[in-house]
């Protein structure tokens, strides 16, 4: 019997690739048992992602190519806070640029260049990231293009079998009141509970997660492509 | 019998104008402003009018959150979306990728002018916006030029419609006008709900009006004032479609 097929977008918490192989990650578990196209890269924005996400599916509607038997699955990273700018010379450099933007000396992580190294390769542009953090990014971190980014995957959903939707930073449900609840369809679900980052994570771990929260994800993501169950992050196992 | 309230958001096209600027208006122009579309909604119905010209699509949303939030003074939270519930809005969709939102602003509709920044030396604000007319350049070249600018801009229109989709909920109804652009149907058609519709026809903007009108008051001559004006209180009334091809054209 044919795989299904699955395509997985977003950032770190999506991505499969690791600088040792660990087997027990959910994106590679899910690689085994289905037909898998994982586009995520590790410190990537929504815009990146989305951009990834439309010109596949302009390549797939300009040759006539089936989008209705592929499931998706979106991880929803930061929009303004990750920027898409030409001058990035490594995707996962996005999430750097607001740390560098600043005089702050902060360790990235293992799996990061030193925020020292990133002034060094984006020296020439510093003055502008900058900026950049100055006059856009404070100013619109309560504004709508997040929400707006779920609704646009909501929009598209109709596409193809269906697609997940799991934010990793912003809490949707603290925009109903004004926004008002986003409904899920029969092709639409968006993850339930608390925001990946919350409560679960570990940052130096494979997709920040620990071993048994691996476990976790990657049967609910399961459960949601076989019976479309529930994708719920308060089963996630806190990290106290 | 109350009046409806109607809420209208968005740029010069749907301003209302409130006094005659001689130096934006053809010689064979009556200075009377009073046959003006907005002017006579105005009359009609209950008008909250936070159109400011020059502006893009995430400023006008935010007046509109800010509208909302106003509202947060009644009593409770029940009453309060009791009233959204009774409120028409009018949301002439302007521009994302070209009017930004930047915060050194000295005013909203400066918005419209930062592109030209990075074709020429502006005179006008030039001397206000020197110390960011780097910013600006590089902003387009480093944001924007990069990318398949039609592309980006599809899917920025398509994320903002279903934005306002989402929005027209909460209200009695919506309106939405695209001024600049429709959105695109290559990602599958927005439908139109019995709360939301977007008006059929043309973008405003490729009417051919903007060519010979473009300092009128809202671009547009009085027979095309007399005929928005008509179609607007036809949808308020009865969910008429509005349609900008039943708009005069000059050529």
């Amino acid at each position: 019997m044919e795989k299904k097929k699955v395509w997985i977008f977003g950032d770190s918490y999506a991505s499969p690739s690791w600088i040792t192989n660990v087997p027990h990650i959910w994106p590679l578990r899910l690689e085994k048992k289905y037909d898998v196209k994982n586009f995520a890269k590790g410190g990537t924005g929504i815009e990146w992602s989305i951009n990834t996400f439309f010109s596949e599916i302009k390549h797939y509607q300009t040759h006539n190519l089936d989008l209705s038997n592929i499931t998706v699955i979106f991880y929803v990273s930061e929009y303004l806070g990750r920027p898409n700018f030409h001058f990035i010379k490594n995707c996962h450099d996005q999430s750097n640029l607001k740390f560098i933007a600043n005089k702050r000396l902060i360790n990235l992580g293992a799996l990061s260049p030193s925020t020292e190294d990133l002034k060094k390769t984006y020296d020439e542009y510093l003055n502008f990231i900058k900026d950049y953090f100055l006059y856009i990014y404070k100013h619109d971190e309560s504004n709508p293009l997040f929400f707006s980014q779920i609704l646009l995957l909501k929009h598209v959903s109709g596409l193809f079998n269906k697609l997940l939707c799991v934010p990793v930073f912003s809490d949707i449900d603290a925009f109903n009141e004004f926004y008002g609840r986003i409904e899920n369809t029969d092709k639409f679900m968006i993850s339930k509970g608390n925001v990946m980052v919350n409560t679960n994570s570990l940052p130096d771990a494979p997709n920040h997660l620990s071993e048994i929260n691996h476990d976790i994800v990657y049967n609910m993501t399961v459960d949601w492509i076989e019976n479309n169950a529930v994708f719920d992050t308060r089963k996630l196992i806190k990290v106290s | 019998m109350e009046k409806k309230k109607v809420w209208i958001f968005g740029d010069s096209y749907a301003i209302l104008e409130k006094f005659l600027n001689p130096d934006l208006i053809w010689n064979d122009t009556t200075c009377d402003l009073s046959y003006t579309w907005p002017r006579r909604l105005a009359e009609k119905y209950d008008v909250t009018n936070l159109a400011h010209s020059g502006t893009g699509i995430w400023w006008s949303i935010d007046q509109l959150k800010k509208q909302v939030k106003g509202l947060s003074s009644l009593p409770s939270k029940l009453f309060k979306s009791q009233q959204q519930k009774d409120i028409i809005v009018i949301f002439f969709a302007s521009e994302y990728v070209f009017r930004p939102h930047f915060t050194f602003f000295d005013d909203p509709m400066d918005s419209a002018l930062m592109k030209e920044f990075t074709r020429r030396d502006r005179k006008w604000k030039g001397s206000f916006y020197k110390q960011y007319v780097d910013f600006i350049k590089n902003f387009y070249e480093y944001n924007c030029e990069h990318q398949e600018i039609d592309d980006h801009q599809n899917i920025n229109y398509v994320s903002y419609y279903t934005f306002l989709r989402q929005l027209s909920n909460k209200f009695n109804k919506m309106l939405v006008v695209p001024i600049f652009s429709s959105p695109h149907k290559l990602f599958g058609k927005i439908e139109n709900t019995d709360k939301f519709m977007i008006a059929e026809g043309q973008p405003l903007w490729n009417h051919d009006e903007k060519n010979v009108n473009t300092y009128h008051p809202n671009h547009m001559r009085q027979e095309n004032h007399d005929i928005v004006y008509n179609m607007m209180v036809d949808w308020i009334e009865n969910n008429a479609v509005f349609d900008t091809k039943k708009l005069l054209k000059i050529s």
